[in-house]
């Protein structure tokens, strides 16, 4: 599996209530500390106002993080979200059963790859988009994604992932589902990082984005369990 | 100035997220779409929803008519005042 190494070039994240790089940090020093349910709105302030009134507030949250590093029409985007605007579909569903009748800007934006095609229509990068959503797998998924693009011969890869919590409606099903984020890791060819399968080290729940960003940034363990069946992200020392 | 001007100028910043625009901005003789305000064909659906709901009225979609008038605000507000059904 020596196909499945890159390195890390940056990471860039960004939720209501951990907006700078410092902020992050912290958090990921901190084991599974709490997070404020509430806090800033995403500005997106490079982007023009006549595309970013389209999108909703988590897509916003990804498009700051995009937004936050140089354009590269060359670097494909990875775009990974469990449940994307689930928010905003679920008030169409709910205004579809009462009007019959359903926003066309909304729904244009309930499309997965929505917001990922609003940020290369904005800035003009005629790059290669991906959409995933893979449960509880997401990261994992991503992740996987990430590295064949590289190992096809991209020379960077973008991959993004957010999710924000479930609805009310939704409530019932009794998912966890952390507070609202986004965040980019861009992977480059390297061996920084290695996915590999590790037959017997496997993880209590299948790690979530931000897991795969707290041992990132943290540095403090050799391999994150990935998932039950023994897959794992592994740090390669130099 | 016919009321509806006003009203409608808020309908279509409030139902196109038109964050910086106020009604001041919007020229009630100048088009709506590509050029003037730069509204594109999702916000011409977006507005044709938003009037039917508040204003009772049906399109016939992509006819000449309704390309007329949604040609500005102005003769959107002579299409409500003309043909509302509340």
């Amino acid at each position: 599996m020596d196909s499945l190494r890159f390195s890390l070039e940056s990471w860039a994240a960004w939720a209501p209530d951990l907006v700078t790089p410092d902020a992050w940090q912290n958090w990921a020093a901190q084991p599974a500390s709490s997070r404020a349910a509430a806090g800033a709105d995403p500005a997106v302030a490079a982007m023009p106002p006549m595309l970013r009134r389209r999108a909703q507030r988590l897509g916003r949250m990804a498009l700051e993080v995009l937004y936050s590093q140089q354009p590269d029409a060359a670097a494909p985007i990875v775009f990974a979200s469990r449940f994307g605007e689930i928010g905003q579909a679920t008030a169409l569903l709910r205004e579809l059963a009462h009007s019959h009748t359903v926003s066309p800007q909304a729904f244009s934006m309930s499309v997965h790859n929505a917001v990922a095609g609003l940020y290369t229509i904005a800035r003009k990068e005629p790059a290669s988009v991906m959409a995933l959503a893979a449960g509880t797998r997401t990261a994992q998924a991503g992740l996987f994604e990430a590295a064949m693009q590289l190992a096809d011969g991209a020379p960077r890869v973008r991959l993004l992932f957010c999710d924000e919590p479930l609805p009310e409606a939704y409530q019932c099903f009794g998912e966890v589902v952390e507070p609202a984020y986004a965040l980019m890791l861009t992977l480059v060819p390297g061996a920084d990082y290695t996915l590999a399968w590790q037959p017997g080290h496997t993880a209590s729940h299948n790690a979530s984005p931000l897991d795969v960003l707290r041992f990132v940034l943290a540095g403090a363990s050799a391999a994150l369990p990935l998932d039950r069946a023994g897959w794992a992200l592994q740090r390669i020392a130099a | 100035m016919d009321p509806l001007v006003n009203e409608i100028k808020a309908l279509i910043i409030e139902s196109l997220n038109l964050e910086e625009v106020t009604p001041d901005d919007i020229d009630a003789a100048a088009p709506l779409f590509v050029d003037g305000l730069g509204l594109d064909s999702i916000d011409a659906l977006e507005l044709g929803v938003a009037l039917q709901k508040k204003y009772g009225l049906s399109f016939v979609a992509d006819s000449e008519q309704t390309r007329l008038h949604f040609a500005s605000v102005n003769a959107l507000a002579t299409f409500v005042g003309s043909h509302r059904t509340r």
